[in-house]
């Protein structure tokens, strides 16, 4: 009885090393897809984020494709839809004037429109390190009717 | 010692078979996760790939494309969840179809949705199973050619035809072979259907009949009735198109519901927009707008409006935004 016991024993302590190496491989693999899966819905997101009705400009009710700045000064997506995009990670996404360039920082109803960066998604998440892309987009500013370079950054956090 | 050894050996195999069939129990377990694990893990995929097609193809305000898989899909679109092999994920994206979509291509589109500023993109499923015909009288030949070959067409992808009712009525039994192959037949109609029910009972198996009427001459805003009976608003061809191709009733209402939900934001948004804009310019008069804007931002918050309702809002937006310009930028 002892020997069938021991052999149970043996056999099983063998079957759980085996299953806990398949999990952590597994587990692995499933994070590295993961992660593809979210680099490629980010990088979706780059090409899609600049069309979104909330922050797109529309003048004389036309749609156009570029960014409406007073648009992004008063809509928080944030408070609105709490969280925004639903790829499997999180990311930071926000507008940067590139040319010409300003002194002022971030961009709030204060400074506008003498400022540099329009933050539009800032989920309050801890990670450990990012992946940053970005595509340069016109940046609309309807109180003065003018057009400026900027570009979309989409920061990806990990 | 022997009578001891004679004696423990029965209760060795029966321990042995305890311990074995723990272990079996711990396999099959383990097998039926893995199952349930790899089902998930497939429905995550599906929707994951679908929502980054339809979040590419947003960037567009119309667009149509055939997705295949390679092999064949089930699966069920119901109430913002796609669900496949007894797994469910939900999708973000507003999207019309029927209730189970099953083949090898899937036929998607999208469509601007603007009332009257952009409000997001419509999107829809096909499986090409389905074929909508659309019929007309004098009155409205023109809203239906508008909604078969136009930029705001239900997609060319989608099977669909348009038919005068005269030529229903005159060619019924024709229409019928037309339409075999397909495993439903659903009629759109934009006239009165009374004079054809009885043939349209008589000479198909599987079909539906919606009624679209609307006091609008271009049938921009109107009300669609399902077979059952059920009526929904809709407001724009776009909607329009998401009412003739959804399933039901049940299926459009959950929809519609969240195109107010998005148009309540947008609306809330040039509220903000009119009031930011106000601030810098004193000298302009944004009163007009806010207003407006704030009528109806909260209408798109009430239940069971009527599309003149609607209508007569929308215009009214129109109207107030076209009485800025110059030195004073419109809100959209």
């Amino acid at each position: 009885m002892m020997e069938t016991l021991m052999v149970a024993v043996v056999f099983m302590v063998v079957l759980i090393v085996a299953l806990a190496f398949y999990f952590k491989f597994s587990l692995e693999s499933m994070e590295e897809s993961g992660q593809e899966a979210c680099l490629v819905s980010n990088t979706v997101l780059l090409a899609s984020v600049s069309s979104m009705a909330e922050i797109q400009c529309s003048i004389d009710g036309k749609t156009e494709n570029c960014i409406d700045t007073s648009k992004l000064i008063v809509f928080d997506p944030g408070r609105t839809y709490g969280s925004m995009f639903t790829t499997n990670c999180n990311q930071r996404v926000y507008f940067e004037q590139v040319y010409p360039e300003p002194e002022n920082g971030t961009c709030d109803q204060n400074n506008y429109p003498d400022c540099t960066q329009f933050v539009f998604y800032d989920p309050d998440v801890s990670y450990s390190s990012t992946i940053k892309i970005s595509t340069p987009t016109s940046l609309y500013f309807p109180l003065t009717e003018e057009y400026k370079f900027g570009k979309l950054v989409i920061e990806v956090l990990l | 010692m022997n009578k001891k050894a004679q004696m423990s050996s029965p209760f060795s195999y029966i321990f042995a078979l305890i311990i074995g069939g723990i272990v079996f129990m711990f396999l099959i377990g383990f097998a039926y996760k893995f199952i349930a694990l790899s089902g998930a893990l497939g429905a995550a995929e599906t929707v994951s790939a679908l929502n980054d097609e339809f979040a590419a193809f947003s960037v567009s305000e119309s667009a149509e494309k055939v997705i295949n898989y390679g092999s064949s899909f089930d699966f069920t679109v119901f109430e913002g969840e796609l669900r496949s092999g007894g797994q469910s994920k939900s999708i973000d994206h507003i999207i019309f179809s029927p209730y189970e979509i099953q083949g090898k291509d899937l036929y998607a589109a999208t469509r601007s949705l603007e009332l009257p500023y952009r409000v997001g993109n419509l999107f829809y499923l096909s499986d090409g199973s389905v074929v909508y015909i659309l019929v007309y009288d004098s009155n409205s030949e023109e809203v239906v050619e508008e909604l078969i070959d136009s930029y705001s067409a239900i997609p060319s992808n989608f099977p669909r035809e348009a038919f005068s009712i005269t030529q229903v009525s005159s060619n019924i039994g024709e229409l019928s072979q037309l339409t075999a192959s397909y495993s439903q037949v659903r009629f759109v109609f934009f006239t009165s259907y009374d004079n054809v029910l009885d043939d349209i009972q008589s000479n198909f198996e599987n079909y539906e009949i919606l009624k679209v009427e609307s006091s609008d001459e271009e049938y921009l805003y109107g009300q669609v009735e399902y077979s059952d009976g059920e009526e929904v608003v809709y407001l724009g061809y776009p909607l329009l198109i998401g009412a003739i191709i959804s399933y039901g009733a049940t299926g459009y209402e959950y929809n519609f519901d969240l195109v107010m939900e998005k148009l309540s934001s947008i609306t809330n948004v040039y509220y903000d927009k009119s009031k930011f804009v106000s601030a810098r310019k004193p000298e302009c008069d944004y009163n007009s707008i806010k207003t407006t804007l704030n009528n109806y931002k909260s209408l798109t918050n009430q239940d069971e409006v009527s599309y003149s309702s609607y209508a007569t809002k929308i215009e009214q937006v129109e109207n107030a935004n076209d009485g800025l310009g110059g030195d004073c930028p419109e809100v959209f």
